[in-house]
């Protein structure tokens, strides 16, 4: 079983790759709004969800109310319902107390892989495979935070270049996960959120653009299915 | 205590029960309906474009060709990097990577 462990791990080690900038930016981010190493840290370490933590940063530039953060972020991540959804059938044989504890690190990534592998493995080997895959990319995600939040400012002052590129990290991350998600049913939602959001910023309303986004999107959406199904 | 470590201790516990609750109430629970589904499927690209969005508001400003390129190139290779490696992590790197080197790029050819 520590075999698994150590296999899971390694193949967690591609995800370096994505985590570590993405992290280091967020150290930056966190580091720009004038918060410690400690918080930035103790956020990575207890939230574990990046495009969350980026969308608190945000919310709290925005100087938004605690309650429209906790549920703004919150509906970010409704996503992984989906994606525990998903992988239930391989880890329903697993007690209870081990399934409490893979929920804690089902990122996008960590389930990307997993559901690629999943299906090669059985019972307990899926257990101690995914706990080395969703350890390696935890370690990476809060080293990679202390980093940027401690010598973010000494990467940035060395390579003067790299600071537009980290600033770019945000935005980066939300198209990635943007056209991961792009169907042909999201595209009138979504295109009428970016029109909605680009309306609330362009008079001063920043702070209700996400929270209008969370209700316009969705009902658009659904009055464009229903539409659509009537008029096939 | 401060604002941000309310946030954090909700973000963190809300994130922790979205992700374990399906593991605990299985596939007959009443969070696999059609109407939550629904509203799921919509939800989260909408907040992403949403933040995608405002986050911008976050780049160089004001808006001119030079930043118009740099973001035009930094989303083009996340766009192209996705659908070849499918791995979000790289193609942002590499997105992250085009944008602050489009940026040099610009300034040593046309200058300041």
């Amino acid at each position: 079983m520590f075999k698994m462990f150590v296999l899971g791990l390694k193949e967690s080690f591609p995800l370096i790759f994505g985590y570590i900038p993405v992290a280091i930016a967020f150290g930056v981010a966190i580091k720009s709004l004038g918060l410690s190493a400690q918080t930035g840290t103790f956020m990575s370490a207890l939230v574990f969800a990046g495009s969350s933590q980026f969308a608190l940063i945000e919310l709290l530039k925005q100087n938004a109310s605690l309650l429209t953060m906790i549920l703004i972020c919150l509906g970010l991540n409704l996503r992984h319902i989906l994606y525990s959804f998903t992988l239930l059938p391989f880890l329903k044989e697993l007690s209870l107390g081990k399934r409490y504890l893979l929920g804690f690190g089902l990122t996008d990534e960590v389930f990307a892989i997993a559901l690629a592998r999943l299906s090669c493995l059985e019972g307990n080997q899926r257990f101690y495979w995914m706990l080395g895959l969703q350890l390696g990319a935890y370690l990476f995600w809060i080293g990679g935070t202390y980093l940027g939040v401690v010598s973010g400012q000494f990467l940035v002052n060395s390579w003067p270049t790299i600071k537009p590129g980290l600033a770019f990290a945000p935005t980066a991350l939300f198209f990635a996960l943007l056209i991961v998600m792009l169907k042909k049913e999201i595209i009138l939602p979504i295109s009428t959120v970016i029109l909605s959001t680009f309306i609330f910023n362009h008079f001063d309303l920043s702070s209700l653009a996400i929270p209008g986004a969370a209700i316009i999107g969705p009902f658009i959406g659904i009055i464009g299915e229903k539409t659509w199904k009537k008029s096939t | 205590m401060e604002k941000i470590y309310v946030a954090i201790i909700f973000l963190g516990l809300g994130t922790y029960l979205i992700r374990v609750l399906p593991f605990i109430l299985g596939k007959n629970s009443h969070l696999d309906n059609s109407t939550f589904q629904v509203v799921l499927k919509y939800l989260g690209p909408c907040l992403i474009a949403s933040l995608f969005v405002s986050s911008l508001s976050s780049l160089d400003t004001p808006i001119n060709l030079y930043c118009g390129l740099k973001l035009f190139f930094g989303l083009g290779v996340i766009f192209v990097g996705n659908y070849f490696f499918k791995n979000i992590g790289l193609s942002v790197l590499m997105g992250i990577i085009c944008y602050a080197g489009t940026g040099v790029f610009i300034r040593y050819i046309f200058g300041n």
